[in-house]
């Protein structure tokens, strides 16, 4: 029985009306790209491997047809591979597309070509978009697509995603190959045999899938049929090695014969030096720290500007007209001032806290995403990582954590045990987050200075060195293997930074307003009918007693479970209704070393909701629940020292 | 001479004589193209255990000391 031939259309999941393209591809070839193109839709594109991690689904328009277009995880190969990669298999047995549409860099084709093979071989109808032609061209470099597509026997055709050329020919095509693409290409003459021998007892496909050690399930194998059994026997005698071995070997070999054939221009030569300045120590750290420094100063200054301008414009010009309305409508009562908390004092805050701090810090995220630095970084940190149990691919959603910890969890697929993903999993939810970062510079930064900030990440890094070392040291299970491949440094291209800039700082925007004016209104009424003393009192011991905060503060800290950017801007909206106008106001309530410890409580303490949320469905709900106490904890216990040892310096510091 | 991927110095060639025990492991070089016969450059050792940086036909990888040191090579 063949995978494709058992096509049994109640088994799918997909709505089988309509005719499904996968997108098949090595990591970061740009499927991603071509999905966005074809379908409109913008999954988010990186130029390092992973950022496909759950399989996207989009639709596309054709001649009046809709076509079902799926965007699978990058994959070297399609058998026998694990972690995220598995995924691109398991979901292509699944859903049986009707065409498989191959995305191969034209910059790398060779190796890029082993996967087409294996989907011919496999019964595949393929089609090939041969992107980063442009690429190509800058290199002096141009492959013969047409001579290409006779060689491989299916259709072939340049595109440059990013531009979207050439897309909606190879939609076309892709919608319009119908059966399975005949096998041109020929292995070595042990290979052919066996496949032969093999296909008689089941089909081509299933010979491929059992010399490469993955038998077909619930069909032919070697262990029930001895025809099989014999051919693969003989086959791995002549070879010397593991079937799977074998065809491998032979598969880059026809790979390379056809890249040889249809290139046209000197052999690619792409740069070694760079990537030996950026991975040597001696030079790779001070990149690193240098550009660790960029992303702090950009926020600084960068943050801080914006955060200026957006406050006073707000004061300026929107809100005395939103007071006005307001007070027209509701009078200047206990209605009238809890609503103001909102539509005042709550859109200030979002504005001159969550959303400057959050663009600036996005925006710098998007053009080290796309330059294709962080795979150096997770080189350069391999060592240091493997103390915590884990890789330099941690690196990778460690950084995207500092983002959102959201995505970086999902991300945590592309590591390869379970014991890897559990520790980055724990590490992930205390690196401070884009919105724990607006608290940070918003209020440490901005009021008690720069160095307070410096002093705060110091102090989180070692708390989440320490927890990644503990970790490691009660975890059962060894030291983890990195293998992954680095691509080549591009320059970012001003319309996908901005673009994706856009799109995560407006997905911030929407999920983060109706929070913000929600909990403010909540706070505002709490405020205005005086039951806040008595809502705080039950934290008075921990709040005011041990880490010397104003018992409304921690209050506030309660509130930022829903969003931990919300601390900061429920606190300015207090400060804003008690003392008036401007994001100073905060230090006529707080010393700057209080701000400084609720900044570091809000920092460690509980992930929000939403990473919550997401650790329960990666990690399971008792692990989630021990992270989340376990952070309260440690919070509550760095929060506290940090304010005694702060009042034991500061004296002799002035 | 036979020597582990993980001995060899930046700037050596060597071709790939034997990979991992763990056939999974195993196929995931065998498809990025480190395979037995291939020739591969290791272009950058990080030190303190660091990994190593290769390059093959296949294109360039980053590889950790410890599974370096299961691939045989021949120099």
């Amino acid at each position: 029985m063949s995978i494709l031939s058992c096509h049994d259309p109640s088994a799918s999941t997909h709505n089988t009306t309509h005719p499904t393209i996968a997108l098949v591809g090595n990591p970061n070839v740009g499927k991603s790209t071509v999905f966005n193109g074809l379908t409109g839709l913008r999954a988010l594109t990186t130029n390092y491997p992973g950022t496909t991690v759950e399989v996207a689904v989009g639709t596309a328009a054709l001649g009046g047809r809709t076509i079902q277009i799926i965007d699978l995880p990058g994959t070297y190969g399609l058998t026998s591979v694990d972690g995220d990669q598995r995924t691109t298999w398991e979901t292509i047995l699944k859903e049986r597309p009707d065409a498989v549409l191959a995305v191969v860099d034209g910059t790398n084709l060779a190796r890029n070509l082993y996967l087409v093979l294996q989907l011919i071989d496999l019964g595949f109808p393929v089609v090939v978009a041969l992107n980063m032609s442009d690429e190509l061209e800058r290199e002096g470099l141009r492959i013969d697509a047409a001579h290409l597509g006779t060689l491989l026997g299916i259709p072939v055709v340049a595109t440059v995603a990013t531009k979207a050329e050439g897309l909606r020919e190879v939609l076309h095509l892709a919608a319009t190959a119908s059966r399975a693409s005949s096998r041109i290409h020929r292995y070595s003459p042990e290979a052919e045999r066996a496949i032969a021998a093999i296909a008689v007892e089941s089909s081509v496909p299933d010979a491929f899938l059992t010399l490469e050690g993955a038998p077909p399930p619930g069909g032919i194998s070697p262990e029930t049929n001895p025809v099989v059994r014999a051919a693969v026997t003989r086959f791995e005698e002549a070879s010397g090695c593991r079937g799977a071995i074998a065809i491998a070997v032979d598969r880059h070999a026809a790979a390379d014969r056809i890249t040889n054939a249809v290139r046209i221009g000197p052999a690619e030569l792409r740069g070694r030096m760079v990537w030996r300045v950026a991975t040597n120590p001696a030079t790779g750290v001070p990149i690193l720290a240098g550009v660790l420094g960029i992303i702090f100063a950009g926020l600084f200054w960068g943050g801080s500007m914006l955060a200026g301008l957006t406050d006073r414009m707000w004061a300026a010009v929107f809100s005395p007209v939103v007071r006005a309305v307001v007070t027209a409508a509701a009078g200047s009562g206990m209605i009238g001032r809890t609503v103001l908390w909102a539509a005042d004092a709550g859109i200030n805050a979002l504005l001159s806290i969550g959303i400057p701090y959050v663009l600036t810090f996005y925006l710098l995220l998007a053009i080290l995403e796309d330059t294709g630095y962080l795979t150096a970084a997770a080189v350069l940190l391999d060592r240091s990582l493997g103390r915590f149990g884990l890789t330099g691919r941690a690196a990778i959603p460690l950084v995207a954590g500092a983002g959102c910890n959201v995505p970086a969890i999902i991300g945590l697929r592309t590591l390869r045990t379970e014991r890897e993903r559990l520790i980055a999993g724990t590490l992930i939810t205390l690196v401070p987050c884009s919105a724990r970062t607006a608290v940070i510079f918003g209020a440490v930064a901005a009021l008690a200075g720069p160095g307070w900030a410096i002093g705060l990440y110091v102090i989180v890094a070692l708390v989440i060195s320490g927890a990644g070392w503990g970790l490691n040291r009660l975890l059962p299970g060894g030291r983890p293997i990195l293998l992954m491949e680095v691509f080549p440094f591009r320059a970012p291209t001003a319309r996908t930074v901005l673009r994706k800039t856009w799109f995560r700082v407006r997905e911030f925007v929407v999920h983060a307003a109706p929070v913000v004016l929600a909990g403010s209104l909540l706070l505002g009424a709490l405020y205005e009918t005086g039951l806040i003393r008595l809502v705080a009192r039950p934290l008075s011991p921990i709040v005011e007693g041990w880490l010397g905060l104003p018992a409304v503060a921690g209050l506030t800290l309660v509130f930022a479970v829903l969003r931990k950017e919300l601390a900061l801007q429920l606190l300015l909206a207090l400060a804003l209704v008690e003392y008036g106008r401007g994001a100073t106001s905060l230090l006529a309530f707080m010393t700057p070393q209080q701000i400084f410890t609720y900044a570091l409580v809000n920092t460690i303490y509980i992930p929000c909701a939403a990473t919550i949320a997401i650790l329960g469905k990666t990690l399971g709900w008792r692990r989630a629940g021990l992270i989340s106490a376990g952070t309260i904890t440690l919070a509550v216990l760095v929060g506290g020292v940090a304010t005694r040892v702060l009042g034991l310096l500061l004296p002799y510091a002035r | 001479m036979r020597a582990a991927l993980s001995s060899l110095e930046p700037g050596t060639r060597a071709v790939v004589a034997t990979l991992p025990p763990d056939a999974a492991v195993a196929d995931e070089l065998a498809a990025l193209r480190v395979l037995p016969g291939e020739e591969i450059e290791v272009v950058q050792s990080l030190p303190f255990g660091g990994p190593l940086l290769i390059r093959g036909a296949g294109g360039l990888y980053a590889i950790g000391r410890g599974l370096a040191g299961q691939v045989g090579v021949e120099t």
